[in-house]
């Protein structure tokens, strides 16, 4: 058979191109559409750790409580950053740091995506994130010479979400002051392993 | 039947179709969740007709109702790849597998120290994972109270399955649910041990190696049990120690990992 025969009949080739789906978690019905910020509040039991500096003077960390509040907005159902306003209560021997401490945190939620939201429900939403900030201090018992120190932490917990407008948190976070320099130990940065449980609203 | 009975079956036939009308509310999650998991044509049927599932008598009919309820069996379990996963773990060390911290000649175990560990992956394929994390590390020493170094380092992993974490194999996706690992990377942070002539400084844990296994719980939820050693290139380790060689720490760590 000739090729040339072919060209004889009416053809047309089109490239069918299927809509890609977004699963991202970032359509309509996300989440993060839906309930775009969140404000919350938690209760903070912080464990300040002990420190020896370069001439062995020792200072042993103790236990405090504080409290949070945070403002977040979801970037993605996966992603949000929230804004941290941390009081700081810090404890070593007699002395004690009392910080305002705000902190900007970068959070992934460990949302499953909107393939899987069609089969399953969502209750424990796992997190870990990572913040960076500023903590302004006022010392007793002992003498500061920087007021404002510079914070980092680390983040992870366990999201509860009662509803859509409703969430218990319970996480760890591991914070670390860059060296407020106290009088004597000039070196100690205040860190601690902290326990947070608190409560956001969704809206 | 005269025109009153016939008028009567129509009045009934209102009733029932109005009845038997499904509801054109607003759009409902819920519904769609069933329509897809059940088959439309199933929840369809149901919502239009009062279907009772029922055997068909004769083989011919065990056929047509085979398909009867199988969308939505417990059996059957949807597992979709994710993309992502997060972990959060703490570490135990062990200490004689770990070098003796060094105060100027003497050497001492360490001992009843631990490493948290918070991190974020990527699954890039079915059996490669690329992972960062934070870990602090404190450690504690044998016959040396009051004393302690700590480590703050950022790391970053490559980690490859000894089996693929799942199958892809026609409509059907095989999971598996114990698949050992390895996985190589580095790592930089601050280090410090506390006191008079304490090593500290910029430290580097190169090469970072772990080996382990990782059990699912779920589709999505797992426990990762590792071996970690690290090579720390640093400062010395311990106090009025050497200031050269490297110093190897090794970990044997516990983690969540959630895949989204």
């Amino acid at each position: 058979m000739s090729a040339a025969a072919n060209a004889a009949i009416p053809y047309r080739v089109e490239q069918v191109t299927m809509p890609t789906p977004v699963v991202g978690g970032n359509d309509d019905e996300a989440f993060a559409s839906e309930h775009r910020f969140y404000v919350g509040g938690m209760y903070d039991f912080s464990m300040w750790q002990s420190y020896t500096d370069e001439s062995n003077v020792h200072v042993d960390g103790k236990n405090t409580s504080s409290f949070d509040i945070v403002a977040g907005v979801r970037v993605y159902d996966t992603f949000r950053v929230e804004a941290n306003y941390a009081r700081t209560v810090a404890k070593f021997d007699d002395a004690k740091l009392d910080g305002n401490t705000i902190f900007i945190n970068g959070i992934f939620d460990a949302r499953i995506d909107s393939m899987y939201r069609l089969f399953r429900k969502q209750y424990l939403i796992p997190y870990v994130g990572a913040g960076v900030g500023l903590s302004l201090n006022k010392a007793t018992n002992v003498k500061i010479d920087e007021k404002t120190s510079p914070v980092i932490a680390a983040m992870a917990g366990l999201s509860i979400e009662l509803g859509e407008y409703f969430t218990i948190d319970a996480g760890y976070r591991y914070m670390y002051m860059f060296s407020p320099k106290f009088d004597g130990v000039k070196d100690l940065a205040p860190t601690a392993h902290q326990f947070r449980v608190g409560a956001r609203l969704n809206f | 039947m005269g025109v009153k009975g016939m008028k009567k079956i129509s009045w009934l036939c209102l009733g029932l179709a109005i009845a038997g009308t499904p509801a054109f509310a607003e759009y409902s999650d819920k519904m769609f969740v069933r329509e897809v998991s059940r088959g439309l044509d199933i929840v369809g049927a149901e919502l239009n007709a009062y279907v009772v599932p029922d055997v068909a008598p004769g083989e011919l009919g065990r056929d047509v109702y085979q398909s009867v309820g199988v969308a939505d069996s417990s059996d059957i379990r949807m597992f979709i790849p994710t993309s992502m996963y997060m972990r959060a773990g703490a570490g135990l060390n062990l200490g004689f597998a770990t070098d003796k911290a060094s105060v100027a000649d003497e050497k001492y175990e360490v001992q009843d120290s631990y490493t948290i560990q918070i991190g974020l992956g990527w699954n890039l394929s079915s059996y490669v994972r690329a992972e960062i994390d934070t870990q602090t590390t404190t450690l504690k020493f044998a016959d040396l109270k009051d004393r302690a170094a700590n480590y703050k380092t950022v790391g970053a992993m490559l980690y490859f399955d000894f089996a693929r974490r799942y199958v892809m194999d026609g409509d059907i996706t095989r999971m598996r649910h114990f698949v050992p690992f390895m996985g190589l990377g580095a790592a930089l942070g601050h280090y410090e041990f506390e006191g008079v002539n304490g090593a500290n400084g910029f430290v580097i844990a190169a090469p970072r190696a772990t080996l382990g296994f990782n059990v699912m719980l779920t589709d999505l939820i797992g426990i990762d049990v590792a071996y970690q050693y690290q090579m720390m290139i640093g400062d010395g380790f311990g106090w009025n120690a050497k200031k050269n060689g490297v110093d190897n720490i090794s970990n044997v760590i516990a983690s969540f990992r959630v895949n989204f």
